[in-house]
């Protein structure tokens, strides 16, 4: 199917087009930032297509970008973009450090992270997904596994995930025998599937579905399954020390939306409500 | 005249290829054109069940009443198991020697993911217990609206047997009853066969207007493979048709012509039912009864072409997939795919609940056979029909008894008559 990425940007730069009132006194925690001049956002290095992709010219492009983007004309201050750590848990410990403001990086809201950031309300919430060999499946019934069926087959079907990811950490809470075998990029983890290394990678939603819209052989050699009873909400993540970003971010979120419906992915905001 | 003129296969095949080009070169117009050539294919169904149904009822019963016909049956049992080894045996040869789908470009399999993405549908195995419950007329009437084939030879089969063995007084009237309508239905496909250069004209503009033509490029070594397997096996029905047509050499071979040319050009074997009937009777002098009640059989239950689609499309997924296939696995693939394909029922995607346990036997992912079944249907779908005819041709010739001289010089006054 083919993948439709509907931008409607009339709010990304509008939203924000008159900048912050300058007559007004900021909240404190805010006013420090202001002053600074400057938003440091982290963001892990790979791509994960659509949220966090690099340009031709090696700028950080993608939604998260876009929304690091807006968040910055919002407050009045420059963006600066960080892009020094390769794995999500390694943007989440940049921002927990102080070495950037916030993490917007298509981060997993974590009950193990809330105790190392701030987290804002959502942006996404998206199913968990599987991408299962074909091959496999087929020897093995042929059809997508339960949430049971693949917790259950944890420590004896390999299973592919992001380094660092959520993803990872789950399974090991899960199961810590689990097989897993962790991967810098996606693409690599995609070979590894195809070629059968692994069994199943497991990913979010929102990533399985534009890899296979972006790359349709990989459709003959794997399946997509859903696991509907895993869900998981990407936020961004924020210094213990700039708690007043949160609420403030929170506001901003209120118009921002990402929604997927199939293979088309779309992030809208509503400019009215500024 | 000129009614007779359009009906000669030279004029058939040439109107075909006219159409197939001028959809190619004006798609536009081959559009417009095709609903007129499916509307002609729908007009020659009209007959083709009631014709088959008249034609095994009739032909069985009066095989049966008939003490030297009666001993037919086993022998022809015999040949119809025995020929079904060939197929099979052609295509695991040509699978090994061709590989199709090894080293498929990424291009191509990237064209078969996309077209994998489009296919929603899921299609279940339809296991052996499914298909005999389709295949049992639980109820004639639903069988017959629905174009349920087995369903309707099996029972035409159970009631030409049952006419053929009652001693009711009125049988031999019903059995003649039913000829007389079989030959009625043969009267009214002749006339519609008229137009068959025009329909299939339109028909292969409309075709060739809106086929694909990169997804062909896509399975080039799978239908390349099944050419291959398929005039191999049209190789080996020739000779036996030189060995026991009884007609003298290459004459043999010019006979069948309009059956088999009929049948590849309208992608549908059953409509050459009456004209392979014909053949059978008045060229090769076949017993009247003998073809009437074992060609319709032949053209269901002797699919040879679709047992070669069958498994060179599961050896061509194997290759896609890297899956080598050990030699039981090959055994295995050898007989589900006679099984699976021998009386399988539809076209295209129809077909996957058939293919499906086939493909689930050796451990090859099932999701992109229907892919290949729907896009290969338009360029695959013509040989398997021809393949079906001539198989049924065959069997009937293998398996008929030594004709009288008197039957071979007289062609039946039923066949006589409904002859254009």
């Amino acid at each position: 199917m083919r993948l439709t990425i509907g931008l409607v940007a009339l709010g990304l730069w509008s939203v924000c087009a008159a900048g912050p009132a300058s007559t007004q006194p900021y909240l404190p925690g805010l006013d420090d930032l202001i002053q600074r001049g400057e938003l440091k956002v982290g963001m892990f290095t790979y791509d994960a297509s659509p949220m966090v992709t690099t340009g031709k010219n090696g700028e950080a492009t993608g939604y998260d970008a876009e929304i690091a983007a807006t968040i910055a004309k919002a407050l009045g201050v420059k963006l600066t973009i960080v892009r020094t750590e390769d794995t999500a848990q390694g943007v989440i410990d940049q921002v927990a450090r102080g070495d950037v403001d916030i993490g917007v990086s298509y981060l997993t809201r974590t009950v193990d992270r809330a105790r190392e950031v701030l987290f804002t309300r959502p942006y996404l919430t998206q199913d968990l997904m599987l991408l299962v060999n074909r091959v496999h499946a087929a020897q093995h019934g042929g059809k997508c596994p339960t949430a049971e069926e693949f917790v259950a087959e944890l420590r004896d079907v390999p299973v592919g995930v992001a380094k660092g990811s959520a993803y990872a950490a789950r399974l090991v809470a899960i199961d810590p025998q689990a097989d897993l075998t962790p991967f810098d990029t996606f693409p690599e983890m995609m070979d590894a599937l195809r070629a059968g290394t692994i069994v199943h990678s497991f990913q979010g939603d929102l990533v399985a579905r534009h890899y296979l819209a972006d790359n349709p052989s990989m459709r003959v050699f794997a399946m997509l399954c859903d696991i509907p009873e895993w869900k998981e909400n990407i936020a961004i993540a924020v210094n213990g020390n700039e708690q007043a970003l949160v609420p403030f971010l929170d506001v901003l979120l209120d118009q921002i939306h990402i929604t997927t419906e199939g293979d088309t992915v779309s992030l809208t905001t509503e400019p009215w409500a500024y | 005249m000129i009614l007779s003129k359009v009906a000669d296969p030279k004029v058939i095949f040439v109107s075909t290829i006219v159409g197939g080009v001028f959809g190619w070169l004006v798609p536009a117009a081959g559009l417009v054109l095709k609903p007129l050539g499916e509307l002609y294919i729908a007009a020659l169904s009209i007959s083709i069940v009631p014709l088959m149904m008249t034609a095994l009822v009739s032909g069985v019963g009066r095989m049966l009443r008939q003490p030297s016909l009666r001993k037919s049956f086993p022998r022809f049992a015999i040949v119809y198991l025995l020929t079904l080894l060939v197929p099979a045996t052609i295509a695991i040869v040509t699978g090994l020697l061709l590989e199709p789908g090894a080293n498929l470009s990424s291009d191509a399999v990237a064209r078969l993911g996309q077209q994998l993405a489009a296919t929603t549908t899921t299609h279940t195995a339809a296991g052996l217990s499914d298909f005999l419950i389709a295949i049992i007329p639980s109820n004639i009437f639903q069988d017959l609206s629905a174009e349920n084939f087995a369903a309707i030879v099996i029972f035409s089969l159970l009631l030409g047997i049952g006419l053929g063995v009652a001693e009711a007084p009125a049988t031999d009237q019903t059995l003649s009853v039913m000829h007389s309508l079989y030959v009625a239905f043969s009267r009214i496909f002749e006339w519609i066969m008229k137009g068959l250069a025009i329909g299939l004209f339109c028909l292969m503009a409309g075709v060739a207007a809106t086929v694909d033509v990169t997804m062909f490029e896509s399975l080039i070594s799978f239908i390349g493979a099944f050419y291959a397997a398929g005039i191999t096996l049209f190789v080996i029905y020739a000779f036996l048709l030189l060995y026991f047509g009884r007609v003298g050499g290459l004459r043999s071979l010019a006979e069948v012509r309009q059956p088999l040319t009929v049948s590849f050009l309208a992608n549908n074997p059953f409509i050459a039912v009456r004209p392979a009937i014909d053949t059978l009777v008045n060229r090769f002098h076949v017993q009247d009864d003998e073809a009437d009640a074992v060609l319709p059989f032949g053209i269901i239950a002797s699919q040879h072409g679709q047992i070669i689609n069958f498994i060179l499309l599961t050896m061509f997924l194997a290759n896609v997939y890297g899956i080598q296939l050990s030699a039981g696995q090959l055994a295995t693939l050898a007989i589900g795919g006679t099984i699976g394909g021998v009386a399988v029922v539809g076209e295209g995607p129809a077909l996957a609940p058939a293919l499906t346990p086939i493909l689930g036997s050796v451990g090859v992912p099932p999701d992109l056979g229907a892919v290949v079944l729907t896009t290969t249907e338009q360029i695959v779908g013509p040989m398997v029909s021809l393949l079906t005819v001539f198989s049924a041709l065959t069997l009937v010739l293998l398996g008929r008894g030594a004709p009288s001289r008197q039957q071979s010089l007289k062609p039946t006054e039923a066949h006589t008559e409904a002859k254009p």
